[in-house]
């Protein structure tokens, strides 16, 4: 349990062996590259042409994606991701699959066209129903002296009048109505070519305006059925792209195969990306674990490599991974997510942080049946989906901390809240609770908060025990004592006092003294070492409010009971057949209610107790996490 | 005027306020992030979970209001149908345990909003750092806590 080990790697590899190299490095997961910085001359940077696969990639998606949704299939939520080895995705030949994905996609383009010239064709039809009732071409201009044009007034105008109005300044221009609609009323004008200046000075008055030309020569009977049977050649062509896609809807599973190949190609090259090329060699450096050596050396020698892995030097930045066995590493992302530690921090904080995290998590939902629910839905879920990564992670921690609720919950004498005495007492008569093993935060309140400092002063002086053994490591025993060791003095006395022994007044008052004679060794100043003690003393406020912090542990454990209990309380209020129903509806959804809203909380306020109280008091930051190349695939899980 | 020393009143009165103030608290703040998370998702759908988990965090000041409520209701006996003789005493002792829950729950409610809204923010541009936002914004609810403890010991230790 601790922080991996890296080794720097350098190698050379001949250019012909790079896609080799690649992808077994890849296929260890183990190797970090970082492009190398020279001056030497004839090494350019490798370029690897990823965009290329990022469209392949879009595109057989898009057609994996369309092909799912015209044609689902069933799969259920929980069923688990088929598994193929490496060879088998990415050696596969995917030709046929590529061209269908091609196919796919022409026809979908097709299929969008097809839809918007429709759109079209609707538009252009109601354009044109309003002058059907009139036989003219619609481009109809008239005569040698006669002028003809199709205009437009507003609905609450009659073109009769304008027609009138014309006749009476006698002018020589007709207006003949075709059709009325909701916003316009439609109409021919025909005028003498002479006098149709004086004809629209007369109808600009009455708000006609030209209508505005349409792209079509002949009758408007004669362009709506030119539109007709444009319609029905589409919905032919349309019905026939359908039944073409549907014979193609076999090759779903290619293409999702072909996603992940073409995604795991996409990792490869990346990698290969950090590589600086010559003429016939290339270049990569990066980082390893030290435990892969081996393994990583085999796969140098097979592709031909000179290679060099060395011990990192002083001024070396290794990246930070972490060993654990196989359940403290199910907590390494609560460490991950706040920051990696530096590399010379010699401290892997997981081991210690994870009982700590369990046991507050328990405390804060401590409830027998919340804990059984938790654990069982997580049992569930890991044996059917086996998620992996930072979910699987969450599943394993979760179902582990449905165990610790359950333990507190018989601690605390809470199965479902106080359910068994509710439901006893309204509807039996008689009531009947199981008594808590421990303590019952509800009753005595000041117990459980003596209790949570108490686990909170243990919290603190282990974080301070873990700070001491790196100063003991990098040998500075006197520093070790002097930072922790008086503090434990004043702790361990305090406690004694209380708790009624005399000397542990004593005790406490030595390691004032130590605080205050050596807090201020680092100062460079007499004066500085004199009086650099005191401020140091100061600290002990800030340990006073980190012990405070904790009594969040009673006060979360006493939300998720005081809820539980309401939601018991409203279940019985009824009485007889009614009131079994009210129960039985207000319990389960009460309960899930209560889970969800305090297991948000409890999980927050846990990761909070280790990040601030606990990492407080070691923590040094600032590392780098370990980012291996590793396959990413989205539909199928990589046999190891 | 009788009614106002009444204590079983001022009981009331206790649990309305730590009920009430709180809860007010705590729906204008998830609504201020809920109005910040629209936001970030109409651009990208794929946040959605991690903005959701951001606007539930100001929602405890709310339950932590009810809880104090409820607590009282329960021992002023009204609940059952038995109301307990209340001395005015007393019933202030609860007035006051309410009247903190209820303004703290408020304001606190309120502020780690504003923390939530900026977490969101931050999820905007670095969806891997969510749980950074998250520590943010729990730092503000310890106040909550400590107020709801107080609040508990005092209902726990008013005789009644």
């Amino acid at each position: 349990m601790a922080i991996v080990s890296m080794m720097r790697l350098e190698a050379v590899a001949p250019r012909s062996q790079v896609r080799r190299l690649t992808r077994s490095l890849v296929r260890l997961s183990c190797v970090e590259l970082s492009r190398p910085e020279t001056d030497a001359e004839g090494f350019v940077p490798s370029v690897p042409d990823t965009e290329a696969l990022r469209e392949k990639r879009a595109m057989v998606d898009a057609a994996a994606d369309e092909l799912s949704r015209r044609y689902p299939v069933k799969k259920s939520a929980l069923a688990a991701k088929k598994e193929l080895s490496e060879a088998e995705l990415l050696d596969a030949d995917y030709t046929q699959v590529y061209a269908a994905a091609e196919r796919i996609g022409g026809i979908l383009a097709e299929l969008r066209m097809l839809d918007a010239e429709d759109v079209a064709a609707r538009e252009a039809r109601e354009a044109l129903e309003p002058w059907r009732p009139a036989a003219l071409p619609l481009s109809y201009g008239g005569t040698a002296h006669m002028t003809a044009g199709r205009i437009t007034f507003p609905a609450d105008v009659s073109p009769a009048e304008a027609g009138e109005a014309l006749e009476n300044d006698g002018i020589a221009a007709a207006v003949s109505e075709v059709s009325e609609g909701r916003e316009l009323r439609c109409a021919w004008l025909f005028a003498y070519r002479g006098d149709e200046e004086r004809a629209w000075s007369v109808l600009k008055g009455f708000g006609a305006l030209r209508a505005p030309s349409l792209p079509y020569d002949g009758t408007p009977e004669e362009a709506l059925a030119a539109i007709g049977a444009a319609e029905k050649a589409r919905a032919l062509r349309r019905q026939a792209l359908t039944e073409e896609l549907a014979s193609l809807a076999s090759f779903r599973e290619g293409l999702e195969r072909a996603s992940d190949a073409l995604s795991m190609e996409q990792t490869r090259a990346e990698l290969s990306g950090q590589l600086l090329e010559s003429k016939r060699c290339a270049v990569l450096e990066g980082w390893i674990p030290k435990e892969k050596q081996a393994e990583v050396e085999r796969a140098l020698r097979d592709a031909g490599c000179a290679y060099e892995i060395s011990e990192p030097g002083p001024e070396d930045e290794p990246p930070v991974a972490f060993k654990s066995n196989k359940f403290v590493q199910q907590f390494n992302f609560i460490t991950e997510m706040y920051g990696m530690p530096a590399y010379n921090s010699l401290i892997d904080p997981n081991p210690v942080m994870a009982p700590f995290f369990l046991l507050f998590f328990g405390m804060m939902m401590g409830d027998f049946g919340y804990g059984l629910l938790v654990t069982a839905a997580c049992a569930i879920v890991i044996k059917k989906l086996h998620p992996k990564g930072f979910f699987g992670s969450l599943m394993q921690v979760m179902l582990w901390s449905g165990m610790s609720m359950m333990l507190w919950g018989v601690l605390f004498g809470a199965y479902f809240g106080d359910v068994i005495a509710q439901v006893s007492e309204n509807f039996f008569g008689k009531r009947v609770a199981i008594p808590a093993v421990l303590m019952d935060p509800m009753t005595q309140p000041l117990n459980v908060l003596i209790l949570s400092f108490a686990l909170g002063l243990v919290h603190i002086v282990t974080g301070m025990g873990v700070s001491a053994w790196r100063q003991i490591r990098r040998g500075k025993w006197f520093d070790a004592v002097c930072d922790v060791g008086f503090w434990y003095c004043i702790f361990a006395g305090l406690v004694a006092a209380i708790l009624g022994a005399g000397w542990g007044l004593y005790l406490a008052l030595g390691g004032v003294a130590g605080i205050l004679i050596f807090g201020g060794r680092h100062s460079p100043t007499v004066i500085g070492k004199i009086t650099g003690g005191l401020p140091k003393l100061y600290d002990v406020t800030s340990y006073l409010s980190d012990i405070l912090s904790y009594s969040r542990l009673l006060a979360l454990g006493l939300a998720t009971s005081i809820v539980a209990s309401v939601f018991n309380i409203l279940g019985t209020l009824g009485s007889g057949v009614l009131g079994v129903i009210l129960f039985l509806i207000v319990f389960p959804v009460g309960h899930a209610f209560n889970l969800v809203i305090n297991i948000l909380g409890a999980f927050v306020h846990s990761l909070r107790l280790q990040y601030i109280e606990f990492f407080g008091k070691f923590y040094e930051g600032g590392g780098r996490p370990f980012a291996p190349a590793v396959y990413r695939t989205k539909n199928y899980q990589i046999k190891e | 005027m009788s009614i106002l020393l009444n204590g079983t009143f001022l009981a009331v009165l206790g649990a309305v306020l730590s009920t009430g103030i709180a809860g007010m608290g705590s729906a204008k703040g998830v609504g201020m992030v809920g109005e910040a998370a629209a936001g970030v998702v109409s651009e990208d759908p794929s946040k959605f979970s991690q903005t959701l988990i951001l606007e539930a965090l100001p929602g405890t000041q709310g339950i932590y209001g009810l809880l104090i409520g409820f607590l009282i209701i329960m021992k002023t006996g009204i609940i059952s149908g038995n109301p307990v003789e209340v001395s005015t005493v007393a019933g202030l002792w609860l007035l006051l345990a309410g009247v903190l829950m209820g303004v703290v729950g408020y304001f606190s409610a309120i502020k780690q909003a504003r923390v939530s809204c900026g977490a969101v923010a931050l999820v905007a541009k670095r969806p891997e750092e969510l749980v950074k936002g998250i520590v943010y914004t729990v730092m503000v609810e310890t106040y909550a806590v400590l107020a709801l403890l107080v609040a508990f010991l005092i209902y726990n230790g008013v005789p009644v």
